[in-house]
């Protein structure tokens, strides 16, 4: 099993890469840059991460999509054995309870539903399910049956995630329009 | 449902659409063609594949628009408009949306999303506010061109638009005036300013040597405010003793090119500007109020290439000539006025101005301060880098797409009498022709005079003291 969740990992990383390259091309042909003359000038890496206007335009929303990230990064680096203890309990709170709020106004907001196709309920579905799933294995059901379960939902969302919408991640630093135009 | 009966300009005819180069009439084998262009499209603009493939749905951009403000309709969110093109490209180019399209929201090319790819990338003025909300950037009205460039690649393209485009390829300009015509015009703008001022204050036209080539939008040429605008910068140039020279051969400033996205006319538009320039011997490009000819304007050392230097706007060089003492303006002769400034989608956000980040937004700004009493701000968040749309970009500006110019007006009317009802605004500022059109066409059926729509340079040429 071990095996085959790192070679899912492997496919995923070849993935990454595969779909990256193509934002790495300079823009060919067009006049007109793409750039958004941001007020404040250059958007540093900070900014990129910090996301400040959708803090400013969308405060939850901004909460509920930090909650999850930060919690899908503190439980990656748990699953690489950087202080599990200290990461695993408030990393799983942070991933659940982000990805419930996301979920839920999905569900919820006619507006949501209208824009969403049912792959973008799908894919927070499995993550919640990967996240729920370590969870029971951690402290409701240890056990040999949990972790497997854990594993297999793994592999499924290593695989599809090369496929999805998982582009966005790069885009942060990459979007054409966030290089700022007066390059 | 709302969305069944929404706005569609009037369709090119043939014979316009081929002297631009494409079919007159929807081919036979249309979807293949319509697939290919955008494959086509797809491969040379990686910025566009980023915007097709990053987005989460996440619905930040859902109240951004002003046309989805003004009109109600879900269509006109933005991530719904890109959505159109999106599931086609999703269909035809990522393995998901090839096995399985209901999964993943990906859609056919069939008629009836024609038919909404033509009313719904019709709607979007290309305004880019939805972009600034979008975590990603993802910028709609790169959407919008792709797809209005598309759709002419297999025939369909908008009237207005299109004949425009021919218009000032054969002329020069988008009324179709001939030299004759336009030195004419300039000649009894002469006179009437000599009335007025009792000074000989000349519109040169194509006098070779001049430091300084003006172009601008031909709406200068013939209707108010616009023409007061080109009053505005003949007395500035006058004052500042600078040579200058309008051109019959480039007698325009818009480049409605950028509104079908198609890269090849844009810039045989802009070509144009530069043999002008030329041919007159003048070093010197500079713009007058027109905003998306300053974005092209603004990108011209990218759109033509080699050495071509970036364009001067007239309020930047306005700026500088008050800055250092040059000219002189007297804002008592503005007396009564309170004036809020309309950014223009295009300068606020496709564009900048002068040296300094932020330009686009703060000269404007220093030069209207300088030539009113007084200067009042809409609200928060309806302008700047945020500014709505006046609801008739993008090629809109037509009789037949009233009903929505009229609605996508209401987000920016609503701004305004904020600014009129608690600051006591008298007069809304524009620098841009269409603005300035659609302005005075839409803001009575809000409820406003259509008088209180003026361009800075106006004002300044006003204030100016001679
Ligand atoms: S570019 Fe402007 S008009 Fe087009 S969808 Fe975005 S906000 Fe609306
Ligand atoms: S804000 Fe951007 S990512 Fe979110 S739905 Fe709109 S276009 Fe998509």
């Amino acid at each position: 099993m071990d095996v085959l969740v790192t070679a899912a990992f492997a496919f995923l990383l070849g993935g990454i890469l595969l779909r990256m390259t193509v934002f790495l091309r300079r823009p060919q042909g067009r006049g007109v840059q793409p750039g958004l003359p941001i007020r404040g000038g250059r958007l540093g890496l900070v900014e990129a991460l910090l996301f400040r206007r959708l803090w400013r335009d969308a405060p939850s929303l901004w909460l509920a999509s930090m909650a999850f990230h930060g919690g899908l990064a503190a439980l990656l680096l748990a699953h690489l054995n950087i202080a599990p203890h200290l990461l695993r309990a408030p990393g799983a709170a942070a991933m659940i309870g982000g990805l419930a709020w996301l979920l839920g106004r999905r569900l919820v907001l006619p507006a949501m539903r209208r824009i969403s196709a049912p792959s973008d309920f799908l894919l927070l579905l499995l993550l919640l399910a990967n996240a729920l799933s370590g969870a029971a294995f951690l402290w409701l059901v240890p056990g040999e049956m949990s972790l497997l379960v854990h594993q297999g939902l793994g592999i499924v969302l290593f695989l599809v995630l090369p496929f999805s919408k998982l582009l966005h991640a790069p885009g942060i630093v990459l979007s054409p329009s966030r290089r700022v135009l007066h390059d | 449902m709302t969305e069944e009966k929404t706005a569609r300009p009037h369709r090119a005819r043939p014979e316009s659409l081929e002297a631009l180069g494409f079919p007159g009439e929807l081919p036979e084998d249309w979807q293949q063609r319509a697939v290919a262009a955008l494959g086509r499209r797809v491969r040379k603009q990686p910025d566009l594949r980023f915007f097709l493939n990053a987005c989460v749905k996440c619905g930040a951009c859902n109240d951004a628009c002003h046309a989805f403000l003004g009109t109600g309709d879900p269509g006109n969110r933005p991530v719904a408009r890109q959505d159109l093109l999106r599931a086609v490209h999703r269909r035809h180019f990522t393995l998901a949306g090839r096995l399985f399209p209901k999964l993943v929201g990906a859609l056919d090319l069939d008629e009836a999303m024609l038919e909404r790819w033509y009313s719904y990338f019709h709607q979007c003025s290309e305004c880019r506010r939805c972009a600034t909300f979008c975590p990603f950037g993802i910028d709609t009205a790169e959407i919008t061109m792709a797809a209005r460039s598309i759709l002419a690649e297999i025939g369909l393209g908008q009237k207005s638009v299109a004949e425009v485009i021919a218009k000032v390829h054969r002329t020069g300009n988008n009324l179709g005036l001939n030299p004759r015509a336009l030195r004419h015009t300039l000649d009894s703008l002469e006179e009437d300013v000599r009335e007025e001022t009792g000074m000989d204050i000349r519109f040169p036209l194509d006098e070779a040597g001049a430091d300084i080539l003006l172009v601008t939008p031909s709406a200068d040429f013939y209707s108010e405010p616009h023409v007061s605008g080109l009053i505005g910068y003949a007395k500035v140039l006058h004052a500042a003793g600078i040579s200058w020279t309008l051109s019959s051969h480039a007698s325009e400033a818009a480049n409605f090119a950028l509104f079908l996205g198609s890269d090849e006319h844009m810039r045989r538009i802009a070509r144009r500007i530069q043999e002008a320039a030329e041919e007159l011997g003048t070093s010197r490009l500079v713009f007058g109020e027109c905003g998306h000819a300053w974005r092209v304007a603004y990108n011209f050392p990218a759109l033509l290439g080699g050495d071509v230097p970036r364009p001067r706007h007239i309020l930047d060089l306005t700026h500088e000539l008050i800055g250092n003492g040059i000219i002189r303006l007297d804002p008592s002769r503005n007396a009564g006025m309170a004036v809020t400034l309309h950014d223009s989608c295009n300068v606020a956000r496709g564009s900048g101005m002068g040296v300094h980040p932020g330009g686009q937004l703060d000269i404007p700004r220093a030069v209207l301060a300088a030539a009113v009493p007084r200067t009042v701000e809409m609200p928060a968040g309806t302008t700047g880098d945020r500014t709505f749309c006046c609801g008739g970009g993008g090629g809109l500006l037509t009789d037949e797409m009233m009903e929505i110019r009229i609605k996508g007006a209401a987000p920016r009317a609503a701004a305004l009498r904020q600014a009129v009802e608690g600051s006591g605004a008298t007069h809304m500022a524009a620098i841009c022709a269409i603005c300035k059109s659609q302005f005075s066409e839409v803001l009575p059926h809000h409820g406003f005079d259509r008088g209180m729509v003026v361009g800075i340079m106006q004002l300044v040429g006003r204030a100016l003291v001679l």
